[in-house]
């Protein structure tokens, strides 16, 4: 590379990186800092504890709750944003499929474009035993009912939020899916034609590897996605019953403004940010940075 | 005849599939035909009389305001990010540099920040440089929290460009700046409009930074303003469900519209297969 | 490309003001630019029903004082808990806001952030004389008074006339008739109490009354007060268990935990439930659907064990109020509207145009809140005491915690456990308050 794009180089990054460092990095880090203090926003107090905040928060079983949850929530959007979303998309990008792709996606997109609280509201009111569809339906095909409540018993609860969002975000993979394969080169396909592969084969030999980068970046963003997990969890339970429902951002939010723990609050935020850094860090093994042809 | 069948097979999945999804939106858009009542002795069935009114109300609430409100943030934050990522994933993808990695990183450490660790210290930021209160800083900080996805995505299609149209036009005595202009953005057109869209919808939809960073009625954003249909105990949910309708109706409207900028459907340039 | 110019201009904007800013500092809140003055004011009644009276008053109010401005900014009870938390954390609370009694405005008021409004009132004793006492009690912390309620509500059962005709019921006064009263409901195939306990709020309304049933008031206050919160009076303990009781005789129903209060009170109104436990703020609701001659309201009978000493003469209930800002500049003028706000034809015309009832002495009426609520308030005067809402009189680590595990404790966990909770609870925000 010559010389002078050092300078251009940085042209590029400035604005992007200012905006990042500043609005992104700086409250980071600020938290970090008053993760060593106990404090809350309505005193005056501000009062040096050391790690204590950390102490008290792998002492705290809601805390060791919540990971749970967030894995719960990684796990399933993996499975259905990553596995299930890919079948979609390259099935849909079949020739066969061709000519209802656009309907298809279209629907299947309009959910993610909807408001998490009106999604909510829509659960609540499936899954209510008392008054939803979705009890009455499972009874008709001969399930026993009666101890159902999906939303309003702990051992379910998680799961029933996760499935929902699900719902909403299937599609928008799909797309992101759609536009990867429609960039790879048509005589790839065309020579595997000629060879007679199968599409079973083109999947795994043309179109995993080809789109190989937009697969880490949207498994990337659904596990970051599923740690950061708030507003499905804040519109349906809020946590509920008891704690059961609760995943790290909700319970950093409650510990912060409902509770006025903001030193603790800033421990979690700090934990948050940390753990999905790393966890980010191990999957960027996989992309390769240099790559040149 | 094996594959006649797995195609049938498909496309009953799929149909099934659309179902699941369009049933819940048919039951939003009714349920803001009906009565608070209704809604909750009777929800599953259809109105007994279709009432226009929670719609009317939804809009004469204020709405029309939130909307313009919400249009400008959102096109303001969603150009700016976009613009500025398109920027930057430039040298991240297609120059070499030796501090490449560590900027990587920063922007896939931006990924991870979970906003409501953030709000706190953000707002005392913003209060420091007299921007509380403007939409400046509502449009800055949800433009920033899109920065590192978008330009993840963008940089990942500037690697996918063949490097040999930059190599030849380096050779023609063309700058960095006209290749960036000429080739790459112009080949990226479907990427950024779909890093757009995306965009889009966080910032439209987004809550806790537009209560918070907002103070005067006449700023607030759709979202913000719906809060406001929902009390403790003085909700009317059916209007609350009527106004997200309306509120959601201006997205998808956009997605039908710029799809095709960014998803190929059967049109020219496409038809090799 | 006007698109990139405008981004490139918002960036430099952000850099350029990030840089300048520095400098500066923030500002208060109140700005006297020369004879004009400038009030922020932060309040929670941004639905179409209400705000058009509030915006009204402060018209009025501005035009009898010329050169005073109000700010008026008007957000729901939802978002206010956090846009104040945010504000106070940020040094910039508003000049007047709304704020809840109890512990909502004690923290406030213990850190200093509070205008005291004794010497105001000691000048115009009038004005503190015009207020129902026991609202206005909400607001005073060591005998110093730090906001003026503006709006009132205490707790009843409400019944369903109908569904008491038609299994021939009569009005429950003991805690045993009450019991009976379910129990005929519910051999009658019918849930007796309408519950709803997904938001988890519901259960503080119960364990509030109960708990100022079971426990003398000075082991109450010592409690609720987040610096000597210990939360082992076993009247604490029995309050909890009474809950449990009757939702584990069925009287609930099922599946409480994901039925919410709109669902139930709807469904009350339709007949589909006997009793509901409910403030007499929310009347209106029950007039509007049902009609004032469907349903009736009676005293909360106490658990027959209850031997606090107020047992007989506490209700829960509060009031919503407005503070202001220890910062403000202005504190005189802000006084002045405060004042005007609670001036009993105001507060009346309050209660006329919005249904919200005022808490002034006499300012409920017939012709302005209806009859069931101008009755509902001649009945309160039989309490003498008020018992908060447990939720804000305690610190929000206690409520929160309290909710909690009452939601569990509806699912199986047992009373034992639910204190267990609430009392670490109690002991970390004792630590905290030291």
């Amino acid at each position: 590379m010559r010389k002078k794009n050092q300078k251009t180089i940085g042209i590029y990054l400035l604005p992007a990186m200012l905006m990042v460092i500043v609005i992104l990095y700086l409250p980071i880090f600020i938290n970090l800092y008053e993760s060593f203090f106990k404090w809350g926003a309505m005193s005056t107090k501000h009062t040096f504890v050391g790690i204590d905040n950390y102490v008290k928060m792998f002492q705290d079983e809601i805390f060791y709750v919540a990971i749970k949850n967030n894995l719960i929530f990684t796990v399933m959007s993996v499975v259905c944003q990553i596995g299930i979303s890919l079948i979609i998309a390259s099935v849909l990008e079949s020739k066969f499929m061709r000519k209802s792709q656009n309907f298809f996606r279209t629907i299947y997109f309009i959910p993610s474009l909807l408001m998490v609280t009106v999604v909510g509201i829509t659960c609540k009111m499936i899954v209510s035993p008392s008054i939803g569809v979705l009890n009455p339906m499972l009874e008709r095909i001969g399930v026993d009912v009666s101890h159902i409540d999906l939303l309003g018993t702990a051992s379910t609860a998680t799961y029933t939020i996760a499935a929902m969002s699900q719902w909403q975000y299937i599609g928008y993979t799909v797309i992101l899916f759609i536009v990867a394969i429609q960039n790879i080169p048509e005589d790839l396909y065309e020579a595997a034609d000629i060879d007679g592969a199968s599409a079973v084969k083109k999947f795994m030999y043309i179109t995993l590897p080809e789109i190989k980068d937009t697969i880490l970046i949207n498994t990337i963003i659904t596990v970051t996605g599923s740690i950061r997990e708030y507003d499905e969890v804040f519109v349906t339970t809020n946590g509920g019953p008891g704690h059961a429902t609760e995943t790290l951002a909700t319970y950093l939010y409650k510990v912060g403004f409902r509770n006025d723990q903001m030193g603790y609050a800033s421990a979690l935020a700090f934990f948050i940010f940390i753990v999905t850094f790393i966890i980010g860090l191990l999957q960027m093994k996989g992309y390769n940075l240099d790559e040149q042809n | 005849m094996k594959k006649k069948i797995l195609h049938v097979i498909a496309y009953v999945l799929f149909i099934l599939f659309t179902v699941i999804i369009i049933l819940p939106l048919i039951w939003m858009a009714v349920t803001g035909f009906k009565t608070n009542q209704e809604m909750f002795l009777a929800p599953f069935s259809l109105p007994e009389q279709w009432v226009w009114q929670n719609y009317v109300d939804a809009w004469n609430q204020g709405i029309g305001i939130y909307l313009k409100n919400s249009v400008v943030i959102t096109v303001m934050a969603t150009a700016l990010s976009t613009f500025v990522s398109c920027l930057a994933a430039y040298p991240l993808a297609r120059l070499n540099f030796k501090s490449k990695k560590v900027w990587v990183y920063l922007i896939l450490g931006g990924l991870m920040l979970a906003p409501q660790s953030s709000v706190i210290s953000l707002f005392k930021m913003v209060k420091i440089a007299g921007l509380y209160d403007t939409q400046t800083s509502l449009v800055l900080i949800d433009a920033a929290f899109r920065i590192p996805f978008a330009t993840f995505l963008i940089m990942t299609f500037y690697k996918s460009i063949s490097y040999s149209l930059d190599e030849s036009a380096y050779i023609d005595g063309a700058t960095t700046w006209q290749i960036f202009c000429k080739i790459i953005v112009p080949l990226s057109k479907p990427i950024i409009a779909s890093c757009a869209i995306v965009s889009f919808r966080a910032v439209w939809n987004e809550l806790m930074f537009a209560n918070i960073m907002l103070q005067s009625t006449a700023k607030k954003t759709v979202p913000v303003g719906l809060m406001n249909f929902q009390g403790m105990t003085t909700t009317n949910w059916t209007l609350v469900v009527a106004s997200m309708v309306i509120a959601s109706l201006p997205l998808v409207i956009a997605f039908l519209a710029l799809q095709r900028q960014f998803v190929r459907g059967l049109t020219a340039g496409s038809v090799k297969g | 490309m006007k698109k990139r110019i405008l981004a490139l201009m918002l960036t430099a904007a952000l850099t350029v003001s990030l840089a300048a800013g520095c400098g500066s500092g923030g500002d208060g809140g109140s700005k006297s630019d020369g004879d004009d003055i400038t009030l922020t004011f932060l309040d929670k009644h941004p639905e179409e029903e209400y705000k058009g009276y509030f915006e009204d008053a402060i018209a009025d109010f501005e035009e009898a004082n010329p050169g005073v401005h109000i700010e008026y900014e008007n957000i729901s009870d939802q978002a206010i808990k956090e846009k104040l938390a945010v504000l106070a954390s940020g040094g910039d609370l508003p000049d007047i806001f709304f704020a809840w009694g109890g512990e909502c405005l004690n923290r406030f008021s213990r850190a200093g952030r509070l205008l005291d409004l004794t010497p105001y009132m000691d000048e115009d004793s009038e004005w503190r004389d015009s207020f129902l006492p026991s609202f206005l009690s909400s607001s005073v912390l060591d005998d110093k008074n730090y906001a003026v309620p503006y709006r009132s509500s205490v707790l009843y059962w409400l019944y369903n006339k109908k569904v008491f005709a038609d299994n021939k019921l009569e009005v429950p006064t003991t805690w045993d008739e009450f019991v009976e009263v379910c129990d005929t409901l519910k051999a009658a195939d019918m849930t007796p109490i309408a519950f709803g306990n997904s938001d988890q709020w519901y259960t503080m309304w119960y364990v509030g009354q109960f708990n100022a049933n079971y426990v003398d008031q000075a082991v109450r206050m010592a409690d609720y007060n987040p610096a000597s919160g210990e939360f082992t009076d076993e009247g604490y303990l029995k309050s909890i268990q009474t809950l449990l009781d009757i939702n584990d005789a069925g009287y609930f129903g099922d599946n409480v935990n994901s039925k919410d209060y709109y669902q139930v009170r709807e469904e009350f109104a339709a007949g589909k439930y006997g009793l509901i436990l409910d403030a007499t703020s929310q009347f209106s609701f029950y007039t509007d659907a049902m009609g004032d001659d469907a349903y009736g309201y009676f005293k909360i009978p106490h658990p027959s064990d209850a031997a606090g000493d107020e047992v007989e003469s506490i209700v829960t209930g509060g009031s919503e109020n407005y503070a202001i800002s220890a910062e403000c500049e202005n504190p005189d003028m802000a006084v002045k509207f405060l004042k005007f706000m609670t001036e009993k034809e105001q507060a009346m015309k309050q209660t006329t145009e919005t249904g919200l009832p005022n808490a002034v002495i006499g300012g409920i009426t017939e012709d302005n809140a209806g009859k069931m609520i101008a009755d509902a308030y001649v009945t309160a005067e039989d309490y003498t005491a008020i018992a908060e809402w447990l939720d804000q009189c305690v610190d929000g680590n206690v409520a929160n915690t309290y909710m909690a595990s009452l939601q569990e404790g509806l699912d199986g966990k047992s009373a034992e456990d639910i204190l267990k909770d609430v009392q670490a609870a109690a002991k970390e925000v004792a630590e905290a308050n030291e």
